[in-house]
């Protein structure tokens, strides 16, 4: 059989649309064979907790192969989160059957992730482990925006064929990347309304250049122009987000938007060219967040809540959820949510290269965190997919 | 502007100490953002892209306009490494034995005699003018003989790529270019061992490396055997990787010149030597996987060699350059003249023939990124005189690019190899004919142009380009306006093309047509409950008119050149006959139906020999993307053909096919003039009183009647939504246009029937009495402009279709409401939903839904329907089917410009 070419999707038209949990980057499980079963391994089929290990393995605290790499590879992080919020921008707006009141229920789903897991690690936090100020804010805000999605990729095609859950998954990565755009803007601005300030101003700045990038676009006279073009475009959201110390992921979500909004070509052509770089740039994002994780005792102890409370938050926050779509998500949502996905541990390692040392025991945390959030998921899987 | 405005915002804005990190992707990004737009300019003028990304680099670098300050230069550098071994492994992979077969020892002699005569004279001047040349002019003795060595290398260096990008560009083909692009690759090849032994030499008369006589020896032989070994190995491994896992093969390249950059750099092998070598093996030795590595090439090249040409620009100084200015004009009339006779002489000693000996030295002249890549390593590794040379050869390499193209254009022009640029006469191949000749009542002969958008686009085509069109006669007086030989000049007022017929007798004709290709290859192609009949007869019989169908073309074709188009599902074996007759014709087939999954195509009999006939064209072209899949998968398992998913190329039986989907589109101008016409109001008060239009609400389909368009399935949603909704009932009447078609068919009829059955039980159940009956069943083909005023009566149309490979009723009706207003009801499994995502996307077999659908259609407020009708527009607008046509022409036409090795479209971009 042929594998489909690379930065193809599936045709959804010859795929049976059942209610079974396809892998959430939507990639299709192809049969290969022999070697290239073997060889053609991704991250579309790896766990985060490989990818996870063996970058902490590699990083300072293992056998130190990346550091000496760290100079060529730190620039490309921004970048990587810039493609990720990108991917989920271009596919805002994507309206699907039945999607009237999966937006409510998945913001209603994250938010009281969000704001459960926030409370669960600020009451650990104030018990176990005295803080200051600014410290304890960035551990409740950062671990509470981690916990609250469970999206690896959004999907790659605006008719792919998704079941309520994967689409409440999808839909619930908005909220918390917006939360923690404007999260990491406070605390680099020290006040909310500075904050507001420098939120837009860098939403002007991504506008600008996601504007240059769609003028440029709309006029490329071959492909290769539009790649280098689209290539340049995130290399500049993605620089621009690093050099003002604010979430890539949510300047790359405002580009991504403005594209999605521009019109189909400028859309068609970013969206290609980021899921050409797509498992490249997963890969690199989670060895990178092993290799950054800074174990510590307290790391280990917060992590072990974080996995308590994000498992008991997204259960409750499912059956809410449920409440509001009705009989056209599972029974068992919750279930679906507990796999951890790269966004949330994409932007715990945004937060540490924003904000520095202060974000270091929330993102050490949150990478054990998703690793043990992860075995839980083996263990507690969706009914149907556990059939 | 904006991106510039951007990156003063973010210096404004920004921390007061900016993250070393973040000033890489900045540059990076506006780097290749500007210089871009810089290449494009200037090649507006005919002048190469390159210039623009070294002009970019000059004005935005830190020594003018400081907007890429001297860190974020710096920054750039990391990328020079990785950015001149892809220029050598782009330069290896040009060069292919098999292709020079029988001339390779005439071309080594050639290269070797033109090398030998030009270094020796550009190194005797060199010498003689030493003192004045602004480099290092006290040097003397063996100090200057090094020196001059390694000047005299890089100066006489050419430029593989720039060459074949000529070549590309120009779309010539013949002896001439062959035997250049060969040359010049290996004079690189040769250049490359000849710059390690004159580093080696500079080193050791510098000081600036150790030890001497056989430690000398043994490096150089470890820096150049070491390079090639090693560029070998790099070379079998990468094929293999491309073998038996081939996945992001663009990145593994990239990241493969980096480990040559490094492991050449650190173990003091020379890396665009074991770049080059790695690239002639893998050409060499895995051909099919050395297509698909060019494929690769293509999407990951530009950007790293944008940037490294921003990279060498923004680190001029221009002070320097603009001394260095004449020095540099001198230097290269030299080399150009040393050139030219060391071509003469390499001819005279090769005896290679016409127009090889009067040509050969136009395509020598071009330099790029190779010399610039010398230029580099000689800067790095001697900070002073190296950064001489860097600024002379830059200013040199800067006249020969400008001129090189152009000579070697010029060439190629004269020695009969270009003739590209005019656009061919073309033959298009179809069963129906653009022009149909009819006898009257009155006896009088009518003649009657196809309306369908693909028929006009071809022939507007047609009439451009002029050529034959070969198709089947079928009209009653087609036999009598034809000549001697069947033709007819059409279009009968401005005769422009000639109309080729073919007179297909019964029973052959029905059993081609109604049997084989509509009885079986229709059902077999499109998903519904009719079952496919395949009988051998008629196979034989689509066989047979296939191959008449073949003979025809072969009898119209003049020059092997000429682009056949064929259409369709009738003619998939026309190829196949034709290539037995005439082996160099290049075709391409546009398969306007759906490709079916191979599960399904496993019920022909003959499916094997559909395939393998259609992979006998250059190149196939199908609606969607999920059809080039299906094809493609059918290729590899039916014919265990090797498929390149990369660059969607099957091999099979010799021959290389390049397999597309370009979805076809409506003729999106010729549609808004019908809607701007005045007289589209009195057309619509026509047609109001012609199918008794007196209802509110107006709803429409306009289809051929057959069982693939779900129209039970929509009269089934209407009878719903009429019982559902009783108020509609006497406010809302639908249109139907069906236009019988194949009625000859069982399956037809039956369809046919059940339609007209469903209609007169609606109306009876439904109706009210004095007002427009629910559906009014019109079965008699409207015209274009008709159509277009019905569009534009109509709140919302109905697509229904069970299966389809595109549906152009769907972006006909968005093309004709440029009043923004009207809503499209469209089939998720029409090709169409794939592109028109704003219509309300409906299941044509979830009849409780659809009739929902249509409840959201009439009660869609004016504001949601201008924002979906405009954003489907854009999509109708932005891809007509004048695009569809040229799209798939001159990717047919570029497979042919580009000579064997470069038939990946895109890979003149590439050119260094």
């Amino acid at each position: 059989m042929t594998a489909y070419p690379s930065g193809d999707s599936p045709d959804l038209l010859e795929l049976p649309a059942d209610d079974e949990l396809e892998p959430v980057d939507g990639t299709p499980q192809l049969a290969l064979q022999g070697w290239r079963r073997l060889l053609s391994w991704s991250s579309g089929a790896a766990p985060l907790s490989v990818l996870l290990i063996a970058g902490f393995a590699l990083g300072p605290r293992g056998i130190s192969l990346l550091p000496s790499a760290m100079p060529l590879l730190d620039p490309v992080v921004p970048v990587a989160l810039a493609a990720l919020g990108v991917l989920l921008g271009l596919a805002v707006g994507d309206r699907r059957t039945g999607d009237r009141r999966l937006p409510a229920a998945a913001v209603l789903h994250s938010a009281v992730v969000m704001l459960a897991v926030a409370a669960g690690i600020g009451l650990v936090a104030v018990a176990a482990m005295p803080m200051e100020s600014r410290s304890f804010w960035t551990l409740t805000v950062v671990s509470g925006i981690c916990a609250a999605t469970a999206l690896t990729l959004p999907s790659r095609h605006a008719l792919e064929p998704r079941t309520a859950a994967t689409r409440l998954i999808e839909l619930g990565a908005l909220l918390p990347i917006v939360a923690g755009g404007l999260a990491l803007a406070v605390l680099r601005a020290g006040t909310p309304i500075g904050a507001v300030a420098l939120v837009a101003q860098a939403s002007g700045v991504a506008l600008m250049l996601a504007a240059a990038g769609w003028l440029l676009l709309t006029r490329a006279s071959s492909e290769t122009e539009e790649r280098v073009f689209a290539v340049s475009a995130l290399l500049l959201v993605g620089g621009v987000a690093d050099a003002l110390a604010l979430s890539a992921l949510f300047v790359g979500l405002i580009a991504g938007v403005f594209w999605r909004i521009a019109g189909r070509r400028p859309r068609d052509t970013i969206r290609r060219d980021v899921l050409f770089v797509q498992h490249p740039l997963l890969v690199l994002v989670l060895l990178l967040a092993g290799a950054r994780a800074e174990p510590s005792p307290a790391a280990i102890g917060l992590a072990a809540a974080y996995v308590a409370v994000r498992v008991a938050a997204h259960l409750a926050a499912g059956a809410l959820a449920r409440r509001v779509t009705g009989a056209g998500a599972p029974e068992d949502l919750g279930r679906y949510f507990l796999a951890p996905g790269v966004f949330g541990v994409a932007f715990a390692l945004n937060a540490v290269t924003a904000i520095g040392d202060d974000a270091s025991i929330v993102h050490a945390a949150v990478v054990a965190g998703t690793i043990g959030s992860e075995l839980v998921a083996v263990v507690l899987r969706p009914r149907r997919v556990g059939k | 502007m904006l991106a510039i405005g951007a990156m003063i915002a973010v210096r404004e804005i920004g921390q007061e100490s900016t993250p070393a990190s973040a000033a890489t992707p900045l540059a990076l990004g506006f780097a290749l953002m500007g210089a871009l737009i810089a290449g494009d300019a200037l090649r507006r003028f005919h002048l190469p892209r390159l210039t623009g990304y070294l002009l970019f680099g000059v004005v935005v670098g830190p020594y003018l306009s400081n907007l890429i300050t001297s860190p974020m230069a710096a920054q750039l550098q990391v990328f020079t490494g990785v950015a001149t071994t892809l220029i050598a492994l782009i330069a290896g992979l040009t060069l292919s034995v098999e292709r020079l077969g029988s001339r390779i020892a005439a071309i080594v002699q050639m290269t070797a005699t033109t090398l030998a005569v030009a270094m020796t004279g550009v190194a005797a001047v060199g010498w003689v003018v030493w003192r004045w040349l602004p480099i290092a002019p006290e040097a003397a003795g063996f100090e200057r003989l090094a020196m001059l060595a390694l000047l005299t290398v890089m100066v006489v260096s050419f430029s593989p790529t720039m060459t074949a990008a000529v070549v590309a560009d120009s779309g010539a083909r013949g002896r001439l270019s062959d035997s250049v692009l060969a040359i010049v690759v290996l004079a690189d090849l040769v250049i490359l061992v000849l710059f390690a032994v004159s580093m080696q030499l500079a080193r050791v008369a510098l000081d600036s490396g150790d030890g001497q006589g056989a430690e000398i020896l043994a490096r150089l032989a470890w820096e150049i055997g070491g390079a090639v070994a090693f560029g070998v190995l790099i070379g079998a491994l990468f094929a293999l990787y491309l073998r038996y896992i081939g996945r992001e093969i663009t990145l593994v390249l990239l990241a493969v010149c980096a480990v040559l950059s490094q492991v050449g750099t650190t173990q003091q092998l020379q890396p665009l030597l074991a770049a080059l070598a790695a690239g002639v093996v893998i050409e060499n030795l895995a051909v099919a996987q050395g297509d698909a590595l060019r494929a690769a090439v293509r999407r990951g090249a530009p950007p790293v060699l944008v940037v490294f040409f921003v990279s060498v620009g923004a680190s001029l100084r221009l002070d320097a350059l603009a001394a260095i200015g004449l020095s540099a004009l001198a230097l290269s009339t030299v080399r150009l003249a040393f050139i030219r006779l060391g071509a003469i002489a390499g001819v005279k000693v090769s005896g290679l023939p016409e127009p090889i000996r009067k040509y050969a030295w136009t395509g020598l002249v071009s330099q790029a990124g190779i010399t610039l890549g010398f230029a580099s390593v000689i800067a790095t590794e001697f900070p002073g005189w190296g950064h001489q040379v860097q600024l002379l050869l830059v200013a040199s390499i800067a006249i020969h690019e400008l001129v090189g193209p152009i000579l070697f254009r010029r060439g190629l022009t004269r020695a009969g190899e270009l003739d590209a640029h005019l656009p061919r006469p073309l033959v298009v191949v179809s069963n129906r004919e653009p022009y149909i000749h009819n006898l009257g009542d009155d006896g009088r002969i009518a003649v009657t142009a196809a309306t369908g958008g693909v028929a006009v686009a071809l022939d507007a085509l047609m009439r451009e380009r002029g050529g034959v069109w070969i198709a089947h006669g079928a009209g009653s007086a087609d036999r009598l306006v034809v000549d001697a030989a069947d033709k007819v000049a059409v279009p009968p007022d401005h005769p422009s093309y000639v109309l080729r017929r073919l007179w297909l007798e019964e029973p052959a004709f029905s059993a081609y047509y109604g049997g084989f290709a509509n009885e079986g290859l229709w059902p077999l192609c499109h998903v519904v409950d009719v079952r496919p009949k395949f009988r051998s007869e008629d196979w034989e019989a689509y066989q047979d008119i296939n191959a008449r169908f073949a003979a025809a073309i072969h009898a119209e074709i003049e020059a092997p050149e000429a682009p056949v188009f064929i259409q369709d599902y009738h003619l998939a074996l026309v190829a196949p006959a034709l290539r037995a007759l005439r082996p160099d014709t290049r075709t391409a087939l546009f398969w306007h139906i759906p490709w079916p999954h191979p599960d399904r195509l496993r019920i022909c009999p003959w499916r094997r020999e559909l395939v393998a006939g259609l992979l006998a064209n250059d190149l196939i072209a199908f609606q969607l993307e999920r059809d080039r899949r299906n094809f493609l998968m059918a290729a590899e398992e039916e014919l265990h053909a090797e498929v390149e998913l990369e660059s969607s190329r099957v091999r099979f039986a010799g021959r290389l096919t390049t397999v597309v989907s370009v979805p076809i589109g409506v003729d999106y101008d010729r549609i808004q003039n019908f809607a701007a016409d005045p007289a589209l109001a009195a057309e619509q008060q026509r047609l109001r009183e012609l199918l008794d239009l007196r209802a509110d609400i107006i709803g429409l389909g306009v289809d051929r009647l057959d069982y693939t368009k779900g129209i039970p399935e929509r009269l089934d949603a209407i009878e719903m939504l009429m019982a559902r909704r009783p108020d509609l009932r006497g406010r809302m009447t639908f249109v139907q246009i069906g236009v019988p078609s194949r009625s000859d068919l069982d399956s037809y009829a039956a369809i046919e029937e059940e339609i007209g059955r469903r209609i007169a039980e609606i109306n009876a159940r439904f109706a009210v009495p004095g007002r427009s009956p629910v559906v009014a069943y019109y079965t008699t083909p409207l015209g274009a402009f008709s159509l277009v005023a019905l569009y534009r009566l109509a709140q919302f149309c109905i697509v229904s279709s069970l299966h389809d490979g595109m549906n152009l009723v769907a972006k006909e009706f968005v093309a004709a409401r440029d009043d923004e207003r009207g809503v499209l009801v469209l089939s998720a499994l029409a090709g169409a939903a794939q592109e028109l995502e704003d219509a309300v996307i409906i299941n044509p077999y979830d009849v409780d839904a659809f009739a929902g659908a249509l409840v959201q259609a009439i009660e869609m407020k004016d504001d949601e329907q201008v924002r979906r009708m405009r954003a489907m527009r854009k999509v109708v607008a932005g891809r007509d089917v004048f695009n569809w046509a040229s799209d798939i022409l001159e990717g047919l036409e570029s497979i042919w410009t580009k000579p064997l090795l470069y038939s990946v479209r895109g890979w003149e971009d590439t050119s260094v």
